[in-house]
């Protein structure tokens, strides 16, 4: 049986809307908690105003599955806090993605045998996109890249500000180990992971213009 | 840095702070709310309304909810809460700490309500049958009623119709419990006497009006507390001791010293014996408040093993009635010993004692002599809130119990009055 396929019977290892059901009122105030962080930290960039909308949109992915309205189902299997993180994840970065991927879609396809690309838009009649929509999508392009610009300055301005954070940014673009992270910036394993940790704190709040709850 | 780099590194970026997330433990997240000032409650509470109504999942009505599922739900959560505290050993587990256990318990109960995936109204409350100890049992007990007090337009959801038979049902339980039964038997020693005053009021023409501020409540509990219907009344009830455990609290020791002070004013003695040290403290206020001479004032302290005065009583003076006063009376063997051997050879005078707190043994002990009975303790080790190593002094608006000793009681004058006015009435 697919994924998403009816309400019949779900393939065994997936939770049921009633388990799935259980789980969510199992989860408790640290746990919503943990949810709403990792919306907080997700929420960049993605078509999502609030990091509310975000958690609810995981919480509830996993039930309507399994009521066989499709999406990602939850695999009995693992932890369900951290199956709806990677979910909080997967549907952030979606999001991104579909951002981008209507920046990107070209209306020019090959046509004929020369494998001449012409617009498609050009043998609709009365389809051409209008002035207005052209100059708003490249309007959305330029603040995405504005946005992700400004993000960077501020990573850049909290590594000046704290160079224990600055290793670890480092050690992230590099993509070095936590222990090369350590051997070359001469901090103990405690202060690694009290860095990394300030980094992720600072990280929920580098989003000024969301709300925090 | 191109467009794509730039999303690949902050796309690392915040996988590495999900990353940190999820290796962070609970009570670090815990600590990083508090300092955040993050209301998790409320949160939590956010959360539910939003996801029920995105799912869409309604309260079941009460004829079709599954008993078996609901049940097994609120046997789950009564065996885990039990489980918790029957793993940890008995002395790892702290009162708080059984608190918490027993508060995640009910909210998580009140969690399902709120979020209607399960039905409130067959949760069971009947502790005899209850896996809860005690403790939790207490702290649900707690939990529930200041939720009840504090009901909220959801919390009227929750309860349908059935306020009073919870609220009875928690009677019930308190009634019965050991723990809990001590403190029963002194509030409702308080309510039936509030509300016999009131039927004694309405007994006697006046209007109730169910409006009232508590100003004018006040107004008319003292109208109805001056007549003589009431007197009787309180002459039968308002002698009975109020029971504490192993500690007088200030406010009851304020009481207490009232009612000393009202029996000491209806009896007029002609003559004081304080037991020194925390008698002293006792008997100097009580002198002070009722105006006693100090040519009347007498100490008596324990001198090769018994009880001498600081001097002698006067020969042919005409002393009838005489009150000896101690703050504690713990087996009742210094009262005993003043009043047999000490004072024991003068027949004329009629000795009565006075203590702000008796234990039993000493209650029954020196039942026929006690002038008044303000406060028996459980315990025999119990403690009054000054150090009676102290004195007693009064200052321009406060009593000072304890004085020169460390933490003193300060009782202001004004409070006293006000405690003493409602006792003497």
């Amino acid at each position: 049986m697919q994924d998403g396929d009816g309400v019949s019977g779900p393939p065994s290892g997936f939770a049921t809307a009633d388990e799935v059901l259980e789980a969510i009122e199992g989860l408790t105030e640290i746990k919503k908690l943990r949810l709403m962080k990792a919306a907080r930290i997700c929420l960049d960039g993605s078509e999502y105003a609030d990091p509310r909308e975000l958690v609810d949109q995981a919480v509830s992915t996993p039930y309507f599955a399994a009521r066989g309205e499709g999406g990602r189902r939850w695999p009995k299997g693992t932890d369900f806090v951290a199956f709806l993180v990677m979910t909080i994840r997967g549907l952030a970065s979606d999001s991104r993605g579909s951002v981008v991927r209507r920046q990107s879609i070209s209306t020019r396809v090959p046509t004929g045998d020369d494998g001449e690309e012409r617009d498609l838009l050009d043998t609709i009649q009365h389809a051409t996109p209008s002035i207005e929509d052209s100059e708003l999508e490249k309007q959305r392009i330029e603040e995405r890249r504005l946005d992700e610009e400004a993000k960077l300055a501020q990573v850049e301005q909290l590594c000046a500000n704290d160079p224990q954070i600055g290793w670890i940014v480092k050690g992230i673009k590099e993509g070095k180990t936590a222990r090369e992270v350590q051997r070359i910036s001469g901090m103990s394993k405690l202060e690694y992971d009290t860095a990394h940790r300030r980094w992720r704190r600072k990280s929920e709040e580098l989003f000024p213009a969301r709300r925090k709850s | 840095m191109s467009e794509s780099k730039a999303r690949e590194l902050l796309a690392r970026l915040r996988d590495a702070a999900l990353d940190d997330l999820m290796h962070t433990s609970d009570e670090e997240l815990r600590a990083e709310a508090h300092e955040d000032d993050e209301d998790l409650s409320r949160l939590a509470a956010d959360f539910r309304c939003r996801i029920s109504k995105r799912l869409g999942v309604t309260r079941p009505q009460r004829s079709t909810v599954d008993a078996k599922q609901t049940e097994a739900f609120r046997l789950s959560l009564l065996a885990t809460a039990a489980k918790h505290l029957a793993d940890a050993p008995n002395d790892s587990v702290t009162p708080e700490e059984m608190r918490e256990i027993a508060s995640e318990a009910l909210l998580k109960l009140d969690d399902s309500c709120k979020s209607r995936y399960c039905s409130y109204v067959t949760f069971d409350w009947q502790s005899p049958r209850s896996t809860f100890g005690h403790d939790a049992r207490l702290a649900l007990a707690e939990l529930l009623l200041s939720m009840y007090i504090n009901e909220s337009e959801e919390f009227d959801d929750l309860f349908p119709g059935s306020r009073a038979e919870r609220v009875r049902a928690l009677l019930r339980d308190a009634i019965h419990d050991p723990q809990i039964s001590p403190f029963v038997s002194i509030s409702l020693g308080t309510l039936v006497s509030t509300l016999c005053t009131l039927a004694l009021g309405k007994a006697s023409g006046f209007e109730f009006d169910p409006h009232q501020n508590a100003a004018q409540r006040n107004q008319l509990l003292r109208q109805i507390r001056v007549r003589k219907e009431w007197r009787a009344f309180r002459n039968l009830i308002a002698h009975q001791p109020e029971l504490v455990t192993d500690s007088v609290d200030p406010s009851r020791a304020v009481s207490g010293l009232a009612s000393m002070q009202a029996a000491l004013a209806r009896y007029r003695p002609d003559t004081i014996v304080a037991v020194a040290g925390g008698g002293e403290i006792v008997a100097n206020f009580l002198c002070a408040q009722i105006g006693v001479d100090s040519r009347n004032y007498f100490v008596a302290s324990r001198k090769h093993g018994e009880y001498v005065l600081d001097r002698e009583l006067l020969a042919g003076s005409a002393r009838k009635r005489m009150v000896i006063i101690d703050d504690i009376s713990r087996t009742g063997s210094t009262l005993g010993s003043i009043c047999n051997q000490t004072l024991g050879g003068i027949r004329s005078v009629e000795l009565k004692t006075l203590a702000l707190v008796c234990s039993g043994a000493a209650t029954s002990y020196l039942r026929d002599s006690f002038l008044v009975l303000p406060l028996v303790a459980q315990s025999p080790n119990v403690s009054v809130p000054w150090d009676n190593k102290g004195s007693y002094r009064a200052t321009r608006t406060n009593h000072v119990f304890g004085a020169e000793r460390r933490s003193p009681l300060k009782v202001p004058k004004a409070f006293y009055e006000r405690i003493y006015e409602g006792v003497s009435t």
